[in-house]
């Protein structure tokens, strides 16, 4: 478990960009937190620092946003999805593979089809208006 | 009767041409799931170097599912693509009996599986037939643990095919009926299900069967979902 303060989105960027070095094709990566967190600003740090130039944005409509690129990022919102037959009709299970790297919001809605080394991004509100605590797990056991 | 076949249930995809139950032309990935970049150049590429054009096909065939969700959206929706406007009628092929055709000589059981994770197969069972394999039973989504109750029952020998004749096999070491059955594990690439089976069933089934083909409109997918048992979706709040 490793712990990091951020003061602003920007940093919370940097913070991203800094885990995204040990991400390799097969990652999941799993948040945990509510809204206006900075789940996408922190997906937009992950996404830059693979060398992707898509443009970020929450698929909050799309459900997965398709950046491209080699490894392969999706970027999901699972805010909507509540059943299993809900999640099979994402593709979810067809993404995860060894060739890809999944980042997903609202992870919480499929806790139990996570793959057991995903790894955890909880970011939760800090002192100041700005400042968010942000907690990695690496892997379900990691608590 | 010329078909034309797209295969994309799978981590593979496929498109074949036959003309009069002959294979003409088929392409074949195994590339990941890039089938929505791939599977329309495959089929424009099967066409061409059969020197044959769309308006010469007489049927599109289609695996029709069950495997991969994405997979079977995708080859549905460009069989639709290229059937529509071009008034040619479809016909949807299980993509386990693709699977299992190439075997459909062989004696005892034949069991094609795909892989649906957590030690749970989309699976039927065939026998030995001339044309096509003969069914034993329907497609379904069932545990490894179900598939070996039915093969112990039968007590034959078995040929495993399909991308999770694999995992199957494992499974049947590990529980002892590799030991119990002789079980045959099909080598390299033949495991896949290919294009070019699910031309040779339409035409078998199309000229041979009274059954006939569908308007697009009509085509469906026919997904399997697997068992989630009681397991719950959400993390406990």
């Amino acid at each position: 478990m490793q712990t990091f303060l951020s003061h602003s989105p920007a940093e919370t960027r940097d913070i991203a960009a800094q885990l995204a070095k040990n991400i390799r094709g097969g990652a999941v990566i799993a948040f945990r937190g509510g809204l206006g967190m900075g789940k996408t600003a922190f997906t937009r740090g992950v996404v830059e620092a693979m060398g992707n130039t898509a443009e970020v944005s929450s698929p909050t409509f799309a459900i997965v946003n398709d950046y491209g690129g080699d490894p392969h990022i999706y970027h999901f919102d699972m805010y909507r999805v509540e059943t299993w037959d809900d999640l099979d009709s994402t593709g979810f299970f067809d993404y995860l593979n060894d060739r890809s790297i999944l980042l997903i919001e609202w992870s919480e809605n499929i806790e139990n089809a996570l793959p057991e080394d995903t790894v955890f991004v909880e970011i939760a509100r800090g002192k100041e208006e700005n400042d968010r605590i942000i907690t990695v797990r690496y892997g379900k056991d990691d608590n | 009767m010329n078909v034309l076949a797209i295969e994309s249930s799978a981590v593979t995809a496929s498109a074949a041409v036959t003309r009069d139950g002959a294979v003409v032309c088929e392409e074949f990935i195994n590339n990941g799931l890039t089938h929505s970049e791939t599977l329309a150049p495959l089929a424009a590429a099967v066409l061409k170097n059969a020197g044959m054009a769309l308006f010469d096909m007489d049927v599109i065939a289609v695996t029709n599912g069950p495997g991969s969700f994405t997979g079977v959206r995708i080859g549905g929706a460009l069989a639709k693509g290229l059937a529509t406007p071009n008034e040619i009628p479809t016909f949807g092929i299980s993509s386990i009996e693709a699977a299992a055709y190439p075997f459909r000589k062989k004696d005892g059981i034949i069991m094609a599986a795909m892989d649906a994770r957590r030690q749970q197969v989309y699976t039927a069972f065939f026998t030995a037939g001339e044309d096509a394999p003969k069914r034993l039973t329907e497609d379904a989504a069932i545990s490894l643990a179900e598939a070996e109750a039915f093969l112990r029952e039968k007590a034959q020998p078995v040929t495993l095919c399909g991308d999770g004749a694999r995992v199957a096999f494992e499974y049947f070491t590990k529980s002892g009926l590799a030991s119990a059955l002789q079980i045959t594990q099909p080598e390299g690439d033949c495991v896949y299900q290919r294009a070019s089976s699910v031309a040779l069933l339409a035409d078998y089934y199309l000229m041979k069967t009274d059954k006939t083909p569908l308007d697009a409109i009509f085509l469906r997918p026919k997904y399997l979902r697997p068992s989630q048992a009681e397991r719950e979706l959400a993390a406990k709040s």
